[in-house]
């Protein structure tokens, strides 16, 4: 699984959920996190379509694009978003 | 053209301005020089400094003179960091933080720092049990602003630096850049403090951090002589001395000031709750400067182009959002989708007048009819 992690330097909802990913991906020993700056990477960013808000995580299976996960979510959302995930393409 | 955005930036007062200009065209002396010229510009700056200390009860800090209020965060959470990087590497903040601050955040946390980002309650406030749950052997700093710029909610400075003395190895510091020169502050709670010009009708392109005398720094910007070993650059006088006249005015007659605003802030949330039905006051308690409202049929960056259009200037805040509406911060204390998406900032000043807000409801009012 393969996900692509678009943040910005100016967003607290970024910087609040690094503590939660970190601690959410190490369940898991599938994850490719591909991290975008949304200032620094906006020509790689605009490939996404990516609305609003920040932070969004764009989850892709096999390069096929499966969910997108935005805002801040707590560990539990979080975890349990990647499990469905993880069932569904099993 | 109406203005109610004064907590994005403030009109430059006269008299700060031609101090400035005056100061420009006579003193223009590098008040590194030793000549006469050079040392009557280090007079202006030095008179200032003592201004700012004596106006803000600050003699036991250094006032290093920045370029605003991005730079003084930068100084104090980079150069902290930074600086102390040996003792630890921990570092505690808060979710009302201004982005000058979040992005210094980022950035230490992607150069090995950890940041523990305290959760907004239900009534706004900092959860001091919280606060001191997160508190580690290697937590070197907590970063708490005053006032909050988009909602307007000032925290209890007081009960977070008493929790602090326990900790001593912890160093506090405080964004008063939307309180000093608007409420009562006491900087002695803290340990370092920044504050701006351009949100108290000073010029924009100067500001301040307050440095306890015996906490160090490592410099964000290196140069030669300046006002501060923490700062390089020119001393820019003229800049400086208009910070000082600036925070003076402000000062000057501020329960009268501050009066008026609350007496305008009433008015303005009656008004509102009396014309419209579907309304949100975001935060009730927040300082009578700020009035952070949803007005749940427009999305807030199309009530701000259509009160804009209308020659009325107000405030979206788009903190996590890439454009247009969306407040986390609204979010995160109402839980409302709807309400996140249409809240606006009305910022006023003691230069407001009831017109100016009658005015705001009229064109509201315009609004609400033209797109039924």
């Amino acid at each position: 699984m393969k996900i692509v992690r678009i943040t910005a330097m100016w967003c607290m909802s970024c910087l609040a959920m690094k503590k939660t990913w970190k601690q959410v991906f190490n369940a898991f020993d599938d994850i490719d996190i591909i991290d975008l700056d949304f200032d620094f990477d906006a020509d790689q960013v605009k490939n996404y379509d990516i609305g609003k808000t920040l932070p969004i995580l764009i989850v892709f299976n096999q390069d096929q694009e499966i969910a997108r996960i935005i805002g801040e979510k707590s560990k539990s959302e979080m975890m349990s978003i990647l499990q469905e995930l993880h069932e569904k393409i099993q | 053209m109406i203005y109610l955005d004064y907590s994005a930036t403030t009109p430059v007062d006269k008299e700060v301005l031609q101090t400035f200009v005056k100061t420009n065209e006579v003193l223009y002396g590098n008040p590194n020089s030793t000549h006469q010229l050079g040392l009557l510009a280090e007079q202006v700056v030095l008179e200032t400094t003592k201004t700012i200390q004596d106006l803000l009860k600050a003699q036991n800090f250094e006032v290093i003179y920045t370029s605003g209020a991005t730079e003084a965060n930068n100084l104090a959470l980079k150069g902290y960091a930074l600086k102390h990087m040996n003792k630890g590497k921990h570092i505690i903040s808060s979710a009302y933080e201004h982005s000058s601050v979040t992005s210094c955040l980022n950035y230490l946390e992607k150069h090995g720092f950890d940041v523990d980002i305290l959760s907004v309650g239900a009534n706004g406030q900092i959860n001091l049990d919280e606060l001191e749950s997160l508190i580690r052997d290697d937590t070197i700093m907590v970063s708490i602003a005053m006032i909050n710029s988009e909602l307007g909610i000032k925290q209890d400075m007081s009960a977070i630096s008493k929790l602090l003395r326990r900790y001593p190895d912890i160093v506090l510091h405080s964004d008063m850049t939307q309180a000093i020169g608007k409420t009562a502050v006491d900087v002695s709670l803290c340990d370092l403090v920044t504050f701006s010009g351009h949100k108290i009708y000073g010029i924009k392109g100067v500001g301040a951090l307050l440095r306890r005398k015996h906490i160090n720094l490592e410099p964000v910007i290196h140069g030669g002589k300046s006002t501060s070993i923490y700062r390089g650059g020119t001393p820019a006088a003229p800049l400086i001395e208009s910070l000082g006249v600036a925070l003076s005015l402000a000062y000057q007659d501020v329960d009268q000031k501050i009066a008026h605003i609350i007496d305008l802030n009433k008015t303005l949330k009656s008004k509102l709750k009396e014309t419209f039905d579907q309304i949100h006051i975001n935060d009730d308690d927040a300082i009578p400067q700020i009035l952070n409202v949803s007005f749940e049929s427009f999305e807030s960056h199309l009530l701000q182009q259509a009160l804009s259009d209308k020659g009325i200037y107000i405030s979206t805040q788009t903190a996590c959002s890439s454009e247009a509406s969306f407040s986390s911060l609204v979010y995160a204390l109402t839980g409302s989708e709807l309400w996140a998406k249409t809240s606006v900032r009305i910022s006023l000043s003691h230069q407001t007048t009831k017109d100016d807000i009658d005015q705001l409801i009229k064109a509201l009012k315009e609004i609400h009819h033209e797109n039924r």
